[in-house]
């Protein structure tokens, strides 16, 4: 099957069931996306499928040919310099420190991320909501909240100015 | 055969034990360990080096490498021990690069058990020192090249400047070739804390930008050329062996598979694919032998505490002379089994050459992982390398000593002549995996005509909780007390005239073992909430009450300055309309308090906040402390309103992910953390909020409901999910 994965085609051998998280992981070396629960609820293994929040642990590989994938390895950008660019989501995490063992932050960045794309300037429920697509075992939940408020405030920033 | 000498050994001192009445002061010692103070309880344990190659390396490319002989699980101690270093080698924290421990490379193995909040307590000095060496031998060295005395020379961005000559300047690693003239110069003196930069800030972590990119590697996400995956039969009920297998060839002609591994009781499928080894292992048929039939029902019944009764493991005070107007006070609380969990699951990769065993694994020790590979493979330990990976949490279950895949990935690397990964799924995890040991305690109190406690008595009951954890698994063994089990069961409270524990072990065939905030998260809950039905009972304010029965001795002192500091930022009022409760205890050397403010919301138990105040001493870095505090604090509301396992037929039950019920992330209540100093350094706090969250909000309900809860986990809208 044929996979479009940050931008760039691969070409996959698996079984046609394989779910896509073990064939970003196991056959393409993208191991940024952790696997969780298994069940689609944790959302440790949370990708975005053209720019929607979709677990990749109950998702087949199949399901998703010829569709943009977006993995935590395609939200950092290269400067011209050939540096590392965060996105502003990864940023937002960092200057929240939003983090502690690190294992759903790939989860928690890309659902920001999805949040808002679809809402720019997110209401509590709209939070919660995008909340609860991923758990955070450390409980770092008060920072993670701290963190998408961040990212918000800076994208809208971005985008008045980009206007004016 | 040495084990059965051992247990013979043990069975004498036992006879013997009980004859000369050693026995009972055995046990009161095991209490005393569990009381709070200093951690470990165990003075003098081997400290690490001071020579700073031990600690440190200096790349060709001028990055400086710090080798920790403590794991980085999540909670912040690398960024800690980078600081250590900045501070003295007078650059910035992070410039510094910090390894996981790695058994080829680095300090003694003694020391590489992370835990018990205490990595920088245990190591913290000896690197300093080590630092600060590196820098004055660095600034030698300088001084050597330019013929001038070492203090003309600063250090600016990991360079040797000669002070009246800027533009002369040797980087570190060119000085660092010299390695030989390094290393012949004695320690200096340390940088005093009141000339602290770089220690005591709250400087960003220095694991947190690789974790956000996604380029980290952890356990699972190890890698090696020819790489196979394993997928392992477990039993159907603890305890159970193999007794028969059959289908080995069907299995061996499923799409993928290498080779179907039947030895030292495993029967295991390694394959190209991890799926393609767990649809062939599906194809065996096994039976097996053994084991336990233990039911939930069984477990509860076993699991009950007398009163009065097992061993006398606390006593403070005279039992007072009995008053005509006092009170008995008896309530009875339990606790149920529950995971660790961390999201990482339990995951080992075995890579097995001629010139050695070299194991890749996000573990929390890595010498249990060694000895249990070295002799699984009938190999010297020296023979066996493990490699820390980043870890995805811990929180004690991957401590490396049961319930890891290590052994059996070393297996399966040796029979198939290639890398293997075994992982365990998370629903593995939670049947297979270590859990909390239930317990159960019985509290009576004496209780004047004024309200206040003339005696309390906890009669504890519990499970192992440090099963298959050596040397900490001898203790009950030879005393018949659990030294995890009894963590958070004594009353500190100095005023009340008598206090007294006792504590019943019980052994039950179910992998329970170290948790975090070992015995606190269930123990504290029973002497906390106990202590509030007498504020109650006594129509007295339970700060108040609290505070009446807190003497003049430091831990005392330091308890009511934390009730204090949380009741000021709680605004805690008796006559608040809000409803809100409190819980204190201390571990280790940290103190803690906590208000919890419940609420009705849809005519649900909700809970708003929760606010904590920790006095731990000066910390390297108040924002990781913090983040630990609000961490723990989080944790310890999902254990204490939430999560629950129950067994049934000898195993914990199967349920999906969304059953064991987590904390729901929206869920999660505003947290304040209030950080007092105190005296002394970096009193390890990652633990101790866990153990108030359960009294805390179990008090609050009380005052919202006015029903009182006594079981873990509180069912605050009975029955009903909260998470």
């Amino acid at each position: 099957m044929e996979l479009t994965v940050n931008g760039r085609a691969y070409r996959v051998d698996a079984p046609a069931d394989e779910p896509l998280l073990w064939v970003l992981r196991d056959d393409l070396g993208l191991t940024g996306t952790k696997p969780g629960c298994g069940e689609g609820v944790c959302g440790c293994c949370l990708v975005l499928v053209d720019g929607q929040p979709t677990y990749a642990c109950t998702t087949t590989a199949a399901e998703v040919e010829g569709r943009a994938i977006t993995t935590i390895e395609g939200l950092t950008a290269q400067d011209a310099g050939g540096e590392a660019k965060l996105h502003p989501v990864q940023q937002a995490f960092l200057d929240a420190q939003a983090g502690q063992c690190g294992w759903c932050l790939s989860g928690q960045i890309l659902s920001t991320v999805a949040l808002l794309a679809a809402h720019p300037a997110p209401g509590p429920a709209e939070v919660d909501a995008a909340m609860d697509r991923v758990y955070c075992r450390c409980g770092v939940y008060r920072r993670i909240r701290a963190a998408i408020q961040r990212a918000a405030e800076v994208s809208r920033a971005e985008t008045a100015g980009g206007i004016g | 055969m040495r084990r059965a000498m051992l247990f013979g050994a043990l069975g004498a001192g036992a006879y013997l034990g009980a004859r000369y009445a050693l026995l009972p002061r055995l046990q009161r010692l095991v209490g005393r360990l569990a009381l709070p103070g200093p951690f470990p309880p165990v003075p003098r344990l081997p400290r690490p080096s001071t020579d700073p190659w031990d600690w440190f390396a200096i790349y060709p490319d001028n990055t400086i490498h710090l080798y920790a002989p403590k794991i980085e699980v999540g909670q912040g101690n690398h960024t800690l021990f980078a600081q250590l270093a900045a501070e003295e080698l007078g650059i910035g924290h992070d410039q510094i690069v910090v390894h996981q421990p790695d058994t080829g490379r680095g300090l003694s193995v003694m020391l590489n058990i992370t835990g018990g909040s205490a990595s920088v307590a245990l190591t913290g000095h000896e690197l300093r020192i080590a630092a600060a060496t590196l820098r004055a031998s660095l600034q030698e060295a300088a001084a050597r090249r330019w013929g001038c005395r070492s203090d003309e020379v600063s250090i600016n961005n990991r360079h040797c400047i000669k002070r009246d000559t800027p533009t002369q300047r040797l980087s570190f690693a060119e000085l660092a070739s010299e390695r030989r003239v390094l290393t012949t110069v004695p320690a200096p003196a340390l940088t005093e804390p009141s000339q602290w930069r770089v220690v005591g800030q709250a400087l960003p972590r220095i694991d947190l930008p690789a974790k956000v990119t996604g380029a980290a590697v952890f356990g699972a996400d190890v890698r090696l050329p020819g790489m196979l995956y394993g997928a392992v039969a477990r039993p159907p009920r603890e305890g159970a062996t193999l007794s028969t297998v059959s289908g080995l060839e069907q299995a061996r002609a499923q799409p993928g598979v290498v080779a179907v591994v039947h030895e030292a009781g495993m029967v295991a499928v390694v394959a190209e694919r991890r799926r393609q080894a767990v649809a062939a292992l599906a194809r065996l048929e096994l039976e097996w032998e053994g084991g336990t039939a233990l039911s939930q029902e069984a477990l509860i019944a076993r699991i009950r505490s007398r009163e009065g009764a097992g061993a006398l493991i606390f006593q403070a005070g005279q039992r007072p002379a009995p008053h005509e107007s006092d009170r008995t006070i008896t309530a009875e609380y339990r606790s149920h089994m529950c995971a660790p969990l961390p999201f990482e699951s339990p995951v080992t990769t075995a890579d097995i050459r001629p010139e050695g065993v070299t194991i890749y694994a996000p573990v929390q020790s890595t010498h249990f992982v060694r000895n249990r590979v070295a002799s699984a493979l009938r190999l010297r330990p020296e023979r066996v390398r493990v490699i820390v990976t980043t870890v995805g949490g811990s929180f004690a279950r991957k401590h490396g000593a049961v319930g890891d895949p290590s052994v059996e990935a070393a297996l399966l690397a040796r029979a198939v002549g290639r890398p293997v990964q075994v992982a365990y799924t998370m629903a593995e995890d939670l049947q297979y995996g270590i859990k909390r040991a239930p317990s159960h305690g019985l509290l009576r109190a004496t209780v004047r005509a004024d309200g206040s406690i003339a005696a309390l008595a906890h009669s504890l009951a519990s499970g192992d909780g440090s099963k298959v954890f050596p040397p900490q698994d001898l203790i009950p063994r030879i005393t018949g007390v659990d030294l995890s089990g009894t963590i958070g069961s004594q009353p500190l409270y100095s005023l009340i005239p008598y206090r007294r524990v006792s504590y019943t072990h019980i052994p039950l065939p179910v992998l329970t073992s170290m948790f975090r905030a070992p015995g606190l998260t269930a123990n504290v809950f029973f002497i906390e909430s106990f202590i509030d039905e007498l504020a109650t009972l006594a129509n007295i304010d339970p700060l108040t009450y609290r505070l009446a029965h807190l003497g003049d001795d430091e831990l005392n002192q330091r308890l009511r300055a934390v009730l204090e500091a949380v009741a000021k930022q709680a605004d805690w009022r008796s006559d608040a309309p809000r409803a809100q409760g409190l819980a204190c205890y201390a571990y280790g050397k940290a103190v803690a308090a906590m208000v919890a403010e419940v609420a009705y919301e849809q005519n649900r138990v909700r809970i708003v906040s929760l606010r904590v105040a920790v006095e731990a001493g000066r910390q390297v870095n108040p924002d990781v402390a913090s983040s630990q505090i609000e961490g723990a604090t989080l944790m310890g509301l999902s254990w204490a309103v939430s999560e629950q396992m129950s067994i049934a037929h000898g195993l914990v039950r199967s349920v999906p992910f969304r059953d064991y019920r987590l904390l729901r992330p929206s869920l999660a209540p505003q947290v304040d953390v209030v950080l007092l100093e105190g005296g002394g350094f970096q009193h390890g706090l990652n633990e101790i909020a866990a153990g108030l969250v359960a009294p805390a909000v179990a008090n609050a309900a009380f005052r919202l409901t006015g029903r009182r809860l006594r079981a873990l986990p509180l069912a605050l809208d009975a029955g009903e999910a909260y998470g």
